[in-house]
C-alpha cells in the first residue's frame, strides 16, 4: 500500500495587511487564490492522488462571499480530491464559514471538509483521512490526541491525520491545554492508528519530533515578515515503513527587511543602488529600518529615492521601530540660497528651533526643507 | 511709470480725445460731467490688463455708445528705462501695437506686444500700490491698502536701511503664502478641500472601522454564547430525565394519599347528615313549645287590650260633652263682635261723609274768588289794551301843561295891562263879552291881543299890543300846540284827563298783578279746571253717599257728632273682639283635649282588635302543627337521630387518624418540589433552546456579512487614510511654521520701516492740520490715529473732511516715498469734495509739495478746488470731445 499525496495549510484566504496600499493589497490577495491554482499544478505534476489542507483555510470565518467563491472556484481548478481542516481561523463554530450558504453553493464536488473529530474519509481502499477539527477558537485538549483516542490500529490501510496548531516542543505557552503533544503523536503513530501527521499553524515548513511522519507544511504563499521559507508544499511519499517528505517552491511573494544605516548622501546612493538592485519588486513587500541623521539635501534625495522605490515595490514599509532617523540642516543646505532680509532671520529663527528636540525640532527641519525646496523652484 | 500721453477714440462716450500728461507735478484734468473724464484712467488699465480680442465684461463695457467701430487707446508711457507707445483698437479691426523707442527699440504687435507688456509692468511696476493709491469717485474716505504693495516695501526697507529682502525673498514669501493657502485659510483655519478632507477621511474611515469591530465583535460574542448554550442544553436534556423519575414517584405517593383523603371526605359526610338529622329533630320540638308558648300570651295580651279600651271610651265621652258646651260660647261672642264691627264702620263712613261735604263747600269757596278775580283781570285787561298813555307821554304832557303856563305868564306880565276899575254900573264888554263889574271893583286885562272895550255906550275903547306881545302870544300858541298834539298822542283832551287815564291804568295793572295772587292763593298747585274737576268727584261721592246710606241708624248732623259715635262704637267693638278671642282659646283648648282623647280610644281599639287576630292565628299555628305531628312523636324521633349522629362521629375520627399517618403534607411537599423543578427545568430548557434557534438564525444573517475582511479591510484604509493625514498634516505644519515664522520676521522688519512713511505723512499734515499733528500707523501701515493738541482721534471718529485729508496725505506721502523709483502714478478723481475752503487751499500746498518728484493727474469737474495746487499743466475737456491738452 502507498500513498502520494501534496500537504499545504493556512492559505489564510481573505487575509489583509494595512500597511498595503489599495492596489497592492488587491494583488497580494489574489496571488494567494493563484497559489492555490499552483499548488494543484504541482500535485498534478507530482501525480499526488489528493491533497490535505491542515487548517485556516480562511483567514476567518467572516471572509467576504467573493473569497469564498474565489476559494471555490480556485480548488474546483485541481482535479484531485483536497481535505480541508477547520482551525483556530476558521473553526467549525455557529458561524463557520463551512456552513455559510455561499460555500454550500459553491463546494467544488472534489472538496471534503474534515467536519467532525476522528470521521474517517476513505481517499480510495487503503487510504484514509482524518481530521481534527477545531469547533471553537479556544480549544481545551489536544484535539489530535482525541481524535486519534478513538482510531484503532491499521493493517493494510494508510491513514492520514490532519491536525493543526501550536506543538508542545515548540510552543513556549506549555500552560495551554491545547499544544499537540508530539509524544502522543508518536505513540499513535507507533500504534499505527495513523501513518502521517499533516499540521497546519506554522507558517514554516518545519519537521517535528523524530519519527519522520510529523510535518507543518507551512503556507502556501508569503503571508508575513519573520516568516522562514514560506510559500512551499510537502509532496509526501507514504508506506507503511517508509516516508519520504519533498518541498516544493509555490509562492511567488516576498516580505523582507532591510536595516542600514544613512547618514550621508553616499549612504543615501547606497541604498538607493540596494533597492535597484531587488528583485521581483512588484512582488516583495519590503520594511526598511533607516537609522541615522542627514542634512536636508540628503533627506530630500532620501524621499525622492524611497518616493521612487514605492512606485516599483509592492510595498515599502518604513518600520517605527528600528528607524530612527533624523533630519539635521546644515549650514551648507543655506549658504548657496543667498536669502537676506527677513528670509534670512527666518532660516536662522528655524534653524535654532530644529537643534532642539522632540515635534518642534521635526517641525523646523520640515519648514526647513520646505523653504529650501521653494528657494530652488522659485530660483 | 509714468503716463505721458494718451488718447482715446471711440471709447465709451468720448469720440475722441488726446491728453498730454506732466510725467511730474499736477496734471489737472477738469471739465463738465460725462466728458470722459474717468475714462482716461479707465482706459489705460484696460490697455494694460486686457488683449484686444477679450470679451471680458471690461472690455464690452468701453464700446463707443453710438458707434458700431472699434474703441480705440494709445498711450505713452514711460518705466524705468523704458520709453514706450502702446496702442489698442478692441470689438472691431482688433489690432495691438507696442513700439519701444528705449532702451533699445522694438516694434511688436498683438498678443506678443501684450505679453512684452505685461512682462515690462510685472518687472518694474508695482501694479498693486498703483490700484491702492488711487483715488476713484466715491471712494475718497477709504485709506489706502499699503501692505504688502511691493514697492513700497521695498522703499520702505531702504529708507529703514535693511535693503537685505528683494524679489528672491518676496518670492520666497510668496511661494511659502501659496504652500500655506492650499492647508489653510487667511485666519489660519484648516482648509476643507485638503487637511479637512483628510480627516473626515480618516474619521470616517474610524468610525467605520468600529461600527465593523462593533459588529464583529458581538457576532463573536454570539457564537460564543451559541457554544454555551449548546453545552448547556446537552446538560439539562440530562439532568431532565432525572426530573421526571422523581416527578413520578413523588406523584405515586401523592395518589396513595389522596385516596385515604377521599375515604376521610366520605366519613365527612355521613357525619354532616347525621348531624343535619338530629339537629332537625331538636328544631322540631322546639318549634312546637314555641307555638304553644306564643298561644298563652297572645291570650293574655287580648284581655290587657281590653280592660285599655274600656278606659278610652270613657274618657272620650267626658271629652264630647265638654266641647258642645264651648263651641255655643265662643258662636255667641263672635256674633256681637261682629255686630260691633259693624257699627264701628257706619260711624266711620259717616265722619268721613261729613268731611267730604265740609271740604267740598271749602272747594266751591276757592273756586268762586279764581272766577271773581279772573273777571276783574279780564276787565283791567281791556283797560290796558285801550290806554294809549304811557310814562313817557304822561310826563310830556306835564311838561307842555307846564311850558304852557309859563309862556301864558310871560304874556300875561309882559303885556300892556288895562285895568278897569268901575266907577259906577256901566255895562262894559270886552271883546263883545260882557263884563260885571260893580262899582268899584277892579279888572285888569293884559293886552296881548286888540282888546275891543266897549264901555257901555259911553266909549269904544280899542286897545292894541305892541310887536313883543305877537311874540309872545305865538310862543304861548307853540306851547298850547305842543300840549295838545301830547294829548291826541295819549288819547286824552287836556292833561286832568292824562292823569284820570293814568291812574285808570295804574290800577288796571295792579288788579292784573291781583289776579294772580288770588289765584295761586286759591288753587294752590292746582289747575282752574282741576279744582273744578275735583269738586264734582267731591260732590258726586256726597251724593252718591247719601243716596246709598241706608242703615236704620241716623245720620248725624255734624262732624263732631260723628266723631264722638265712631269713638264709642271702636271701643265696644274692641272690647267684643277681646271676648270673643277668649271663647275662641277656651274652645280649642276643649277641642285638642277632646282629639287626644279620640285618639287613644281609636288606638286602643285597633290594639284589641290586633291581639284578638294575633291570639286567633297563634291558636291556629298550633292545631295545625298537632295535627301534621303530635307532641309525643316529635319526642321519639329526637332520640334516634341523635344516636345516629354519635355513630357517624366516630366513623369521621377513625378516617381521618389513618388520613394523618399517612403524612399528606410531606407527599404534597415532595410533589410540588419535584414538579416545579421539572417545570423550571423544562422552561430553562425551551429558553435555552428558543434562543439558541434565535442565535442560528441571527448567524445565518449575519454570518455570511464577511465582517472579518471587511473589518480587515476597513483597517487597512483606517491605517491608509490616517498615514495620508499624517503625511498632509507633517506638510503642513511645515507650511505654516514656515510662512508664520517669514511673516513674523517680515512683519518685525515692517514695524522698523514704518518710521518713513508716519515721517511722510506728518510733514505733509503740518500744513493742514498743524505743527502738533501726529499719526499713529500700524504695522500694516494703515493709519490707525490722528492726534493734534494733544489729542488723539481715531481714524474712523474723524469728520468726513478729515478723512478725506488724512487719506489723501498717506496717498501722497506713499507715492512720494516710491518715486524716487519711477514710482506709480498718483490719481485724485474728484477728491476734496468735503473740504472746506481753508484746508483746500492747505491741502493745495501740500499736494504742490508732495507732486514735485511724482506724477500726479487729479481730475476734477471743480477745478477751483484745486486753484491753490498750482497745477503743472492743465487739460480742460467738454462733452463734445475733440480736444488736446
Amino acid at each position: 500500500m502507498k500513498a502520494r499525496f501534496l500537504h499545504t495549510s493556512d492559505w489564510q484566504l481573505g487575509v489583509t495587511r494595512q500597511f498595503l496600499s489599495a492596489d497592492s493589497q488587491a494583488r497580494w490577495a489574489e496571488a494567494r487564490f493563484e497559489g492555490i491554482r499552483n499548488l494543484g499544478r504541482i500535485a498534478k505534476e507530482e501525480l499526488c492522488e489528493f491533497i490535505v489542507v491542515a487548517g485556516d483555510i480562511f483567514e476567518s470565518n467572516q471572509v467576504d462571499r467573493r473569497t469564498i467563491l474565489k476559494a471555490c472556484e480556485a480548488m474546483a481548478s485541481i482535479e484531485i480530491p483536497i481535505y480541508l481542516l477547520p482551525a483556530n481561523h476558521d473553526p467549525l463554530d455557529a458561524a463557520s464559514v463551512f456552513s455559510s450558504k455561499p460555500w454550500k453553493d459553491r463546494k467544488p464536488a472534489n472538496v471534503h471538509v474534515l467536519d467532525a473529530m476522528g470521521k474517517i474519509f476513505e481517499v480510495r481502499p487503503g487510504i484514509e483521512v482524518v481530521g481534527a477539527p477545531w469547533t471553537s477558537k479556544r480549544p481545551l485538549t489536544d484535539l489530535v490526541s482525541t481524535a486519534a483516542d478513538a482510531l484503532e490500529a491499521t493493517t493494510g490501510v494508510i491513514r492520514i491525520m490532519v491536525g493543526h496548531g501550536a506543538v508542545d516542543q515548540l510552543s513556549p505557552d506549555k500552560d495551554n491545554p491545547a499544544l499537540i503533544r508530539v509524544a502522543d503523536a508518536e505513540k499513535a503513530l507507533s500504534e499505527g492508528r495513523y501513518q502521517y501527521l499533516a499540521l497546519g499553524d506554522r507558517h514554516s515548513l518545519t519537521s517535528i519530533g523524530t519519527s519522520g511522519r510529523i510535518y507543518y507544511s507551512g503556507t502556501h504563499e508569503a503571508y508575513d515578515f519573520g516568516e522562514v521559507d514560506p510559500g512551499k508544499v510537502l509532496i509526501v511519499d507514504l508506506e507503511p515503513d517508509t516516508i519520504t517528505a519533498t518541498p516544493r517552491q509555490n509562492g511567488a511573494w516576498r516580505f523582507a527587511v532591510h536595516e542600514t544605516h544613512v547618514s550621508t548622501s553616499e549612504d543615501v546612493e547606497a541604498l538607493s543602488r540596494f533597492l535597484e538592485a531587488s528583485q521581483d519588486k512588484e512582488r516583495t513587500i519590503l520594511k526598511l529600518g533607516l537609522v541615522g541623521t542627514l542634512d536636508i539635501q540628503s533627506h530630500a534625495r532620501l524621499e525622492e529615492v524611497e518616493e521612487h522605490a514605492s512606485e516599483l515595490f509592492a510595498a515599502i514599509v518604513r518600520s517605527g521601530s528600528r528607524s530612527e532617523l533624523s533630519i539635521m540642516p546644515a549650514g551648507e543646505d543655506f549658504e548657496n540660497l543667498n536669502l537676506a532680509g527677513f528670509a534670512a532671520s527666518s532660516v536662522e529663527k528655524l534653524r535654532a528651533q530644529a537643534s532642539g528636540t522632540g515635534t518642534e525640532r521635526d517641525q523646523a527641519a520640515d519648514a526647513l526643507a520646505l523653504l529650501v525646496r521653494l528657494v530652488g523652484r522659485t530660483a | 511709470m509714468k503716463i505721458k500721453r494718451v488718447r482715446l477714440k471711440n471709447f465709451c462716450g468720448v469720440d475722441e480725445v488726446e491728453v498730454q500728461l506732466s510725467p511730474t507735478g499736477v496734471t489737472l484734468i477738469h471739465g463738465p460731467n460725462e466728458a470722459g473724464k474717468s475714462t482716461l484712467m479707465t482706459a489705460v488699465d484696460v490697455l494694460f490688463d486686457h488683449r484686444d480680442d477679450s470679451k471680458k465684461e471690461e472690455v464690452r463695457n468701453i464700446k463707443h455708445v453710438s458707434r458700431d467701430v472699434g474703441a480705440e487707446v494709445e498711450a505713452d508711457i514711460e518705466i524705468g528705462d523704458y520709453r514706450f507707445t502702446y496702442f489698442k483698437r478692441f470689438h472691431k479691426d482688433r489690432e495691438t501695437v507696442l513700439t519701444i523707442h528705449s532702451p533699445r527699440a522694438e516694434n511688436l504687435s498683438g498678443r506678443e506686444a501684450h505679453e512684452r507688456v505685461r512682462q515690462i509692468l510685472d518687472g518694474s511696476v508695482d501694479t498693486g500700490l498703483w490700484q491702492a493709491l488711487r483715488i476713484l469717485q466715491g471712494g475718497n474716505l477709504e485709506m489706502p491698502a499699503l501692505h504688502d504693495q511691493r514697492a513700497l516695501s521695498e522703499a520702505l526697507d531702504r529708507a529703514a536701511g535693511q535693503a537685505k529682502a528683494g524679489d528672491k525673498e518676496n518670492a520666497l514669501f510668496e511661494s511659502a503664502y501659496a504652500e500655506y493657502g492650499q492647508y489653510y485659510t487667511d485666519t489660519g483655519k484648516e482648509k476643507e478641500p485638503s487637511l479637512g478632507q483628510a480627516r473626515t477621511r480618516a474619521a470616517e474611515a474610524t468610525a467605520k472601522e468600529q461600527g465593523l469591530q462593533s459588529e464583529l465583535n458581538a457576532l463573536e460574542a454570539d457564537v460564543t454564547r451559541h457554544a454555551s448554550l449548546e453545552r448547556s442544553l446537552a446538560t439539562l436534556k440530562r439532568g431532565l430525565a432525572g426530573l421526571d423519575a422523581s416527578q413520578a414517584k413523588a406523584q405515586a405517593t401523592w395518589d396513595t394519599v389522596s385516596k385515604l383523603a377521599d375515604v376521610v371526605e366520605l366519613a365527612r359526610s355521613a357525619k354532616q347528615l347525621a348531624d343535619h338529622a338530629m339537629q332537625t329533630a331538636q328544631s322540631g320540638l322546639q318549634q312546637r313549645n314555641e307555638l304553644i308558648d306564643q298561644a298563652a300570651a297572645s291570650e293574655k295580651k287580648v284581655q290587657d287590650a281590653k280592660s285599655q279600651h274600656d278606659q278610652t271610651t270613657a274618657a272620650l265621652d267626658s271629652a264630647t260633652g265638654s266641647l258642645s258646651e264651648a263651641r255655643t260660647k265662643r258662636d255667641e261672642a263672635t256674633a256681637m263682635a261682629t255686630r260691633c264691627d259693624a257699627e264701628e264702620s257706619i260711624r266711620r263712613a259717616d265722619l268721613d261723609f261729613r268731611e267730604e261735604e265740609f271740604e267740598l263747600v271749602r272747594m266751591q269757596e276757592r273756586l268762586q274768588h279764581v272766577t271773581l278775580a279772573d273777571d276783574a283781570a279780564a276787565q283791567a285787561s281791556a283797560v290796558v289794551s285801550a290806554t294809549k298813555i304811557t310814562e313817557q307821554l304822561r310826563t310830556k304832557i306835564r311838561n307842555a301843561e307846564v311850558q304852557l303856563k309859563t309862556e301864558q305868564g310871560i304874556l300875561n306880565s309882559a303885556s300892556p295891562k288895562v285895568s278897569i276899575t268901575s266907577l259906577e254900573s256901566v255895562p262894559i264888554a270886552i271883546n263883545g263879552e260882557a263884563l260885571a263889574l260893580q262899582a268899584g271893583q277892579t279888572r285888569a286885562l293884559s293886552v296881548n291881543e286888540t282888546v275891543a272895550l266897549k264901555i257901555g255906550s259911553v266909549a269904544e275903547v280899542r286897545v292894541e299890543p305892541g310887536t313883543s306881545a305877537d311874540t309872545l302870544k305865538q310862543a304861548v300858541a307853540d306851547a298850547e300846540s305842543a300840549l295838545a298834539k301830547a294829548c291826541a298822542q295819549a288819547g286824552v283832551a287836556n292833561s286832568e284827563e292824562a292823569e284820570s287815564a293814568w291812574a285808570c291804568l295804574a290800577e288796571a295793572k295792579r288788579t292784573l298783578a291781583d289776579r294772580d295772587r288770588v289765584a295761586k292763593e286759591h288753587l294752590r298747585d292746582l289747575t282752574r279746571e282741576e279744582l273744578g274737576k275735583r269738586i264734582q268727584a267731591s260732590k258726586a261721592k256726597v251724593d252718591a253717599y247719601k243716596a246709598k246710606r241706608t242703615s236704620e241708624i241716623a245720620l248725624p248732623s255734624t262732624s263732631d257728632e260723628c266723631k264722638a259715635l265712631l269713638n264709642s262704637a271702636t271701643t265696644a267693638a274692641a272690647e267684643a273682639r277681646a271676648l270673643q278671642k277668649k271663647a275662641e282659646a277656651v274652645f280649642g283648648e276643649v277641642q285638642e283635649h277632646h282629639t287626644r282623647c279620640r285618639e287613644k280610644h281609636a288606638r286602643s281599639s285597633a290594639t284589641l282588635e290586633r291581639e284578638q287576630q294575633d291570639h286567633k292565628n297563634a291558636i291556629g299555628r298550633l292545631e295545625q302543627a298537632r295535627a301534621l305531628s303530635s307532641d309525643a312523636a316529635l319526642a321519639s324521633a329526637l332520640e334516634t337521630a341523635q344516636a345516629s349522629a354519635k355513630t357517624a362521629s366516630a366513623n369521621f375520627t377513625a378516617a381521618e387518624n389513618r388520613l394523618e399517618g399517612a403524612d399528606p403534607e410531606s407527599a404534597k411537599s415532595m410533589l410540588d418540589a419535584a414538579t416545579a423543578a421539572a417545570k423550571a427545568a423544562r422552561e430553562q430548557f425551551d429558553a435555552q433552546d428558543r434562543e439558541l434557534i434565535g442565535l442560528r438564525t441571527k448567524l445565518d444573517l449575519v454570518g455570511d456579512k464577511g465582517l472579518a475582511e471587511a473589518l480587515a479591510e476597513s483597517k487597512r484604509a483606517t491605517f491608509e487614510a490616517e498615514d495620508s493625514l499624517a503625511r498632509l498634516l507633517r506638510r503642513a505644519l511645515a507650511a505654516k511654521l514656515l510662512y508664520e515664522t517669514l511673516s513674523a520676521e517680515r512683519q518685525a522688519m515692517r514695524r522698523a520701516y514704518v518710521a518713513p512713511l508716519r515721517d511722510g505723512i506728518e510733514r505733509l499734515g503740518r500744513h493742514v492740520f498743524g505743527s502738533t499733528f501726529r499719526v499713529d500707523v500700524d504695522e500694516r501701515l494703515q493709519v490707525v490715529s490722528r492726534t493734534v493738541d494733544g489729542v488723539t482721534v481715531s481714524v474712523k471718529q474723524l469728520s468726513t473732511g478729515a478723512q478725506e485729508q488724512l487719506g489723501l496725505l498717506v496717498r501722497l506721502a506713499a507715492a512720494s516715498m516710491v518715486s524716487k523709483d519711477g514710482g506709480v502714478p498718483l490719481v485724485l478723481d474728484d477728491a476734496l469734495g468735503s473740504t472746506d475752503e481753508g484746508r483746500l487751499e492747505a491741502m493745495g500746498a501740500v499736494l504742490r509739495v508732495a507732486s514735485q518728484d511724482t506724477q500726479t493727474i487729479i481730475i476734477t469737474c471743480a477745478p477751483e478746488r484745486y486753484i491753490h495746487v498750482g497745477a503743472q499743466s492743465s487739460v480742460a475737456m467738454s462733452r463734445t470731445s475733440s480736444l488736446r491738452g
